[in-house]
């Protein structure tokens, strides 16, 4: 396919995490013109770009900015969420350790968009060696001028700063994160408040994700208008996708929406391995899943996923072959649920542990169909009842797997009667 | 041995403390310091945490229990973290499992004997498209197959002896 | 100001600002709740409460706790989409509950108790063992029993000792299913407000080891009545059964503690049942009533004007102290009627004040002054005859100095509760009833006049320091002091005192009445620095 990466475009380059080879391949490039222009401008342009959070939710990063008080008395925080958790999510990473100053060039324009002074960068625990870079990285930076203040000649100021995560999944929701920079335990906040008015120690903040931010110094080169013509109507731009699970080559690939999901599996992934095509999880462990069939007409984009009952996410598909268990697959999620959970909401914190009982007596044959139906009850409970959307996130792929499956949960089952519960 | 910071790393970490606006913001990267410190999270650090960060030790002590990273028991000099979650499923992390299983004569959770390793399952690190994977340390080591474990295993074993003498 | 909303097509007028819950409960409309908490910063992590908003996009779910009232809302407690997500928090809540309730303290106000009739699932619908996390009867503290398996996650107990007593000794460990509360190994919840963390928890997690085993709460009594430990003057239910008083619990009062209570005002129930006097003494000997008190009337007709000392009481009510004024004002000298005061205690920011009693302000109002110099030096020149002294256990804690010049008086007379060695040294001691024993006012440092109710009647011979002088003034053919009861001293005393609204006894509404009184009458408020929370909600409405 024919394009111009944005997102990727150094990645190929040696020593690309370094100032001198960055700043030699076009980095903060988009400096001058982001400087030339009004911090409303800039959010201007980003609403004109259609750029949607890349962290799976996809909410309009434009209108996301706009929503910080203007005239605040508050300092206002910038915050990247790197700390990419959810399982078939990778791309963010390779962001980090070869092109980080892509990301802090995004990171000057989202601050100066907000009017923020300070970022943080909060990077997953476990990617220790991009935190090194990074840090190199926010170091030379420094030195030549590109942050700390009067930016490259500008009246702007920023400091970004790292920060490590230490192993905690609901820290990539973007409350947990704000949490968890506090000092405190990753446990997603009630809202309201919202944080674009009360986020950081109290203060208007924005939290983007890698992906999302890198994405915007190109838009700031070339304006919103030439971002949108990429892509599809609704999904508009690049993006890093991922496959893993049953591909013969797995990896990601910047492309711009739109693409066939079995072209993308062929052409990028190089066919599916060890058997033929069953499933896909299109983006993230947290999607509900598709059958083969269902992948046919999809397309990688917002609107197609949404039309075939599943979401974008973040863009990384899991591939599933014909000789895969569908409810050992089931039971492997669940258990990530469990274990992630952060434990504050009920429906949350009993209900991914009960599913993940449940499926494992099924597993162990001891159950009956009403065991199956009580996991499709749970999860009806926990969706949309809780504080975050990890309770949906483990009732999406529960609900789909058993709806989409169901006669490989039935092989497990005895024939119900069997079963007699001791009335308390 | 009394549980305190040495001069240098409480400079570290008073630079550190300076980047946030609250000084409790800074408790992760005390946690991080003391665990290249002293190894673990033992109860009397996360005291001598609590004082430095000036929250209460069952502040610290929540915190400390919520993240994986944080070790609460003693582990091996090499700490393996061996990918349990989807992909890395199905693309073999059981052969994975039990190959260091096997090798090291341990379950997820334990210390070896000699204190050289200690090994635990962990979910989805975010290489997913070079499963099955898993880090030691601070190093992720991907593509594995179990012939591929056993030559770590025993490359480390090697190194280890190399340095003793 | 309040607003306009619809609650299950029941239209109703709420303050504005008042969350959903708020004012559900306010208009009799129930409502499970288990993490909110009036006095605490909403947590909204139970999801019991949740309820259906319309929207434009039809109806959605959202929990009511943490969603502040707006004009012209309509809100589904009842309807099918709300009701399913109540039962199913309550069922998870349930899912994995130890149901110890035949051994649990907690029975019979527990709230999940209440429920499990109703949603708790059979072991043949859970369809999975229950998972048992362990941790049951630890002692977490010198009053606290925690048990870990009972424990709902609610963390209004963290809340507690993070925002309002700010020591922080709670936390909960460990993620998910196997998140637990606890406290740093090795380090106890002891504060001198931490007996609250067992009322607010909603299940039998945290209970008061004063408390365990002791009774069923279902046989508990409970009448309305004011802590006298301080002059903050909280207000309390006093709980017995069969004349024995088992707990004093916190009565919500928004001005005063709000649904808090010190440590040492919860405790001080023992001293309702321990080491109480019941028989008048003569030197310390158990003697007759009736001669007793004649032989103290003869001293009483006998003594020069001039010559007796009268002690009134912080801890008596206004109409012991009133009474005890009227007979110095109408037969002897009104400036030989002093109080004496104990010493400064310990304060803090949130309740509890230096002055530990509860009506010192009460004397203020009646004027009648702290023990002066000149008092002092009459002592010394051995000038009284008499020492009138009612519910003042002095030898507690005056001065060993002034002690001795007050037992050189030749005839002391002594009307107190509770038994003491220097009965040995008083010529008559009477028994008078104690506070959980009758009816009174008192005035606490904020100024507010506060009643105090009998609770028990274990004594019922013995009566009330105002009465038992009224009929000594009585029996002295001193006019106007015809009562009967101290509900008929209070309504004489506030036609008298001018500071008081004519009001009677029984027209003191339960909250208290604020008097405007001198500024050194009204001590700081209660929870300075505590602005955290601001819930709004409908003022009568109790918070359980
Ligand atoms: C359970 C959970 C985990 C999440 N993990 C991540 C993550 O690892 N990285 C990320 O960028 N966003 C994650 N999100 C989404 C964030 O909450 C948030 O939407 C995102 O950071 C916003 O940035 P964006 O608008 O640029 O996508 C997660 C959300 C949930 C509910
Ligand atoms: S939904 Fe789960 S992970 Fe999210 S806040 Fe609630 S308990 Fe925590
Ligand atoms: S101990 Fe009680 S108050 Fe504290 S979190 Fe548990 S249930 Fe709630
Ligand atoms: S603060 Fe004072 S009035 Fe309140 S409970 Fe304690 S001692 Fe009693
Ligand atoms: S599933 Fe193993 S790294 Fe993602
Ligand atoms: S009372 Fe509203 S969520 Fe708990």
């Amino acid at each position: 396919m024919q394009f111009e990466p944005q997102l990727t475009k150094r990645f190929n380059i040696e020593n690309s995490y370094t100032l001198n080879v960055a700043l030699q391949h076009g980095a903060y490039a988009s400096l001058p013109k982001l400087f030339s222009k009004k911090p409303e401008e800039v959010i201007e342009e980003i609403k004109i770009s259609g750029l949607k959070g890349r962290g799976g939710a996809g909410f309009p990063c434009g209108m996301k900015w706009s929503f910080i008080p203007k005239n605040s008395t508050k300092p206002i925080y910038l915050v990247v969420n790197g700390d990419e958790g959810e399982p078939g999510t990778f791309s963010d990473r390779a962001i980090l350790s070869k092109d980080p100053h892509l990301l802090l060039e995004g990171v000057i324009a989202a601050a100066y968009a907000i009017q923020a002074h300070v970022a943080y960068i909060y990077v997953r625990g476990e990617f220790f060696r991009e935190i090194q870079i990074l840090n190199q990285a926010v170091e030379e930076a420094k030195n030549s001028g590109y942050l700390g203040s009067k930016i490259q000649g500008s009246d702007f100021q920023l400091e970004v700063f790292i920060h490590q995560g230490a192993g905690a999944y609901i820290c990539g929701e973007e409350t947990g994160l704000l949490e968890s920079l506090e000092g405190k335990k990753g446990q997603p906040r009630i809202k309201p408040p919202f944080p674009a008015i009360q986020g950081l120690f109290g203060c208007p903040t924005i939290v983007n994700n890698v992906k999302t931010l890198s994405s915007v110094p190109w838009i700031i080169a070339n304006g919103g208008a030439a971002y949108a013509a990429i892509g599809t109507k609704d999904s508009t731009g690049t993006h890093i996708f991922g496959l893993s699970g049953h591909v013969q080559n797995g990896g990601y690939w910047e492309l711009p929406f739109g693409m066939p999901m079995l072209e993308f599996i062929e052409t990028y992934g190089r066919g599916v391995k060890n058997g033929k095509l069953k499933a896909v999880i299109p983006g993230g462990s947290s999607t509900p899943v598709l059958t083969a069939q269902e992948c046919e007409d999809l397309t990688l984009s917002y609107e197609s996923m949404a039309k075939h009952g599943t979401f974008l996410g973040t863009g990384g598909a899991i591939v599933i072959n014909d000789q895969t268990d569908m409810p050992q697959i089931l039971k492997n999620l669940t258990h990530f649920y469990a274990h992630e959970s952060c434990g504050q909401c009920t429906p949350c914190r009993e209900g991914t542990a009960w599913e993940n009982r449940l499926l494992q007596k099924i597993i162990q044959g001891e159950a009956t169909a009403r065991e199956l139906d009580l996991m499709v009850e749970i999860a009806g409970n926990m969706e949309g009842k809780t504080i975050c959307a990890l309770a949906a996130a483990c009732a999406m792929p529960v609900r789909s797997f058993i709806k989409k499956f169901r006669g490989e949960f039935e092989k497990y089952l005895k024939p119900s009667g069997v079963t007699v519960g001791i009335q308390l | 041995m009394s549980v305190v910071f040495k001069k240098e790393v409480l400079d570290e970490f008073e630079i550190i403390a300076n980047r946030y606006p609250t000084r409790r913001a800074a408790l992760l990267p005390a946690l991080w310091l003391a665990q290249r410190e002293f190894g673990y999270l033992s109860l009397e650090v996360l005291d001598y945490i609590a004082q430095i960060v000036k929250i209460s030790p069952v502040q610290v002590y929540e915190v400390a229990e919520f993240y994986t990273l944080f070790h609460k028991k003693p582990v091996g000099k090499y700490h393996l973290q061996v990918c349990r979650t989807i992909s890395c499923a199905l693309n073999g992390a059981l052969d994975i499992q039990r190959a260091i299983e096997a090798h090291l004569h341990t379950k997820p959770g334990e210390i070896t004997h000699d204190k050289l390793f200690s090994y635990e399952l962990v979910e989805c690190l975010a290489s997913c498209h070079t499963a099955p994977c898993m880090r030691i340390n601070e190093d992720y080591y991907e593509n594995l197959s179990p012939e591929k474990v056993n030559e770590i295993l025993n490359q480390l074993v090697k190194e280890n002896n190399q340095n003793a003498i | 100001m309040t607003i306009k909303i619809k609650i299950n097509d029941q239209p109703l007028e709420v303050p504005e600002g008042i969350n959903i819950l708020e004012a559900a409960l306010g208009n009799q409309i129930p409502l499970e709740h288990f993490c909110y908490h009036r006095y605490l910063p909403v947590a909204g992590n139970c999801r019991t409460c949740m309820v259906e908003l319309e929207g434009p996009r039809g109806r959605a779910l959202t929990i009511a706790c943490n969603t502040k009232v707006t004009e012209g809302m309509v809100i589904y407690t009842n309807s099918p989409g709300a009701q399913t997500a109540q039962k199913s928090a309550l069922e998870f809540l349930l899912l994995d509950h130890p149901l110890d309730c035949p051994i649990c303290d907690k029975a019979g106000e527990c709230k999940l108790q209440d429920n499990y009739m109703k949603y708790g699932l059979y072991d043949s619908e859970r369809m999975v063992p229950r998972y048992f996390k362990g941790g049951k009867d630890l002692s977490i503290g010198e009053h606290i029993i925690l048990d870990q398996e009972r424990c709902v996650l609610c963390t209004r107990c963290i809340r507690f000792v993070d925002e309002v007593t700010e020591t922080s000794e709670l936390g909960i460990i460990h993620r998910g299913h196997e998140s637990t509360l606890t406290t740093f190994p090795g380090k106890a919840l002891d504060n001198a407000y931490s007996g609250n963390t067992t009322d607010i928890c909603p299940v039998g997690a945290l209970t008061l080891k004063e408390f365990r085993f002791k009774q069923r709460v279902w046989f508990l009594k409970k009448t309305e009545s004011i802590c006298t430990k301080c002059a903050r003057g909280c207000n309390l239910w006093i709980e017995q059964n069969r004349e024995t008083v088992f707990r004093l619990m916190p009565r919500e009062n928004p001005e005063i503690n709000r649904t808090w209570i010190c440590n040492e005002g919860r405790m001080s129930f023992n001293e309702i049942n321990d080491h109480r006097i019941v028989k008048s003494q003569l030197y310390g000997q158990v003697d007759d009533l009736g001669s007793m008190v004649e032989k103290i009337q003869n001293i009483l007709e006998g003594v020069e004007k001039e010559k007796i000392l009268g002690i009134a009481s912080p801890w008596a009510t206004l109409e012991d102290n009133f009474i005890l004024r009227k007979l110095f004002k109408n037969r002897w000298n009104l400036d030989h009627l002093v109080s004496l005061l104990p010493p400064l205690g310990e304060s803090d920011s949130i309740l509890r004040l230096p002055q530990k009693y509860p009506n010192g302000v009460g004397l203020q109002v009646l004027e009648i002054p702290e023990l002066s110099k000149s008092i002092i030096e009459k002592l010394n020149d051995r000038h009284f005859e008499v020492l009138l002294v009612m519910e003042n256990e002095f030898w507690q804690f005056a001065s060993l100095e002034l002690q001795q010049s007050l037992f050189t008086i030749k005839h002391i007379i002594v009307l107190t509760t509770h038994q003491s060695d220097v009965f040995q040294k008083i010529e008559a001691v009477f028994p008078v009833r104690a506070f959980a024993e009758k009816y009174g006012t008192l005035i606490n440092a904020m100024g507010y006049l506060q009643k105090i109710n009998p609770a028990i009647n274990s004594y019922p011979e013995i009566v009330e320091s105002s009465i038992f002088i009224a009929r000594l003034a009585q029996k002295m053919k001193i006019p106007g002091f015809e009562f009967e009861t101290p509900v008929e001293v209070f309504n004489a005393l506030s036609q008298e005192q001018s500071i008081f609204p004519k009001i009677r006894f029984h027209q003191i509404p339960s909250h208290g009445l604020f008097i405007p009184l001198d500024t050194n009458g009204v001590a700081p408020a209660p929870f300075s620095g505590h602005q955290k929370v601001d819930n709004v909600f409908v003022r009568g409405h109790q918070f359980k």
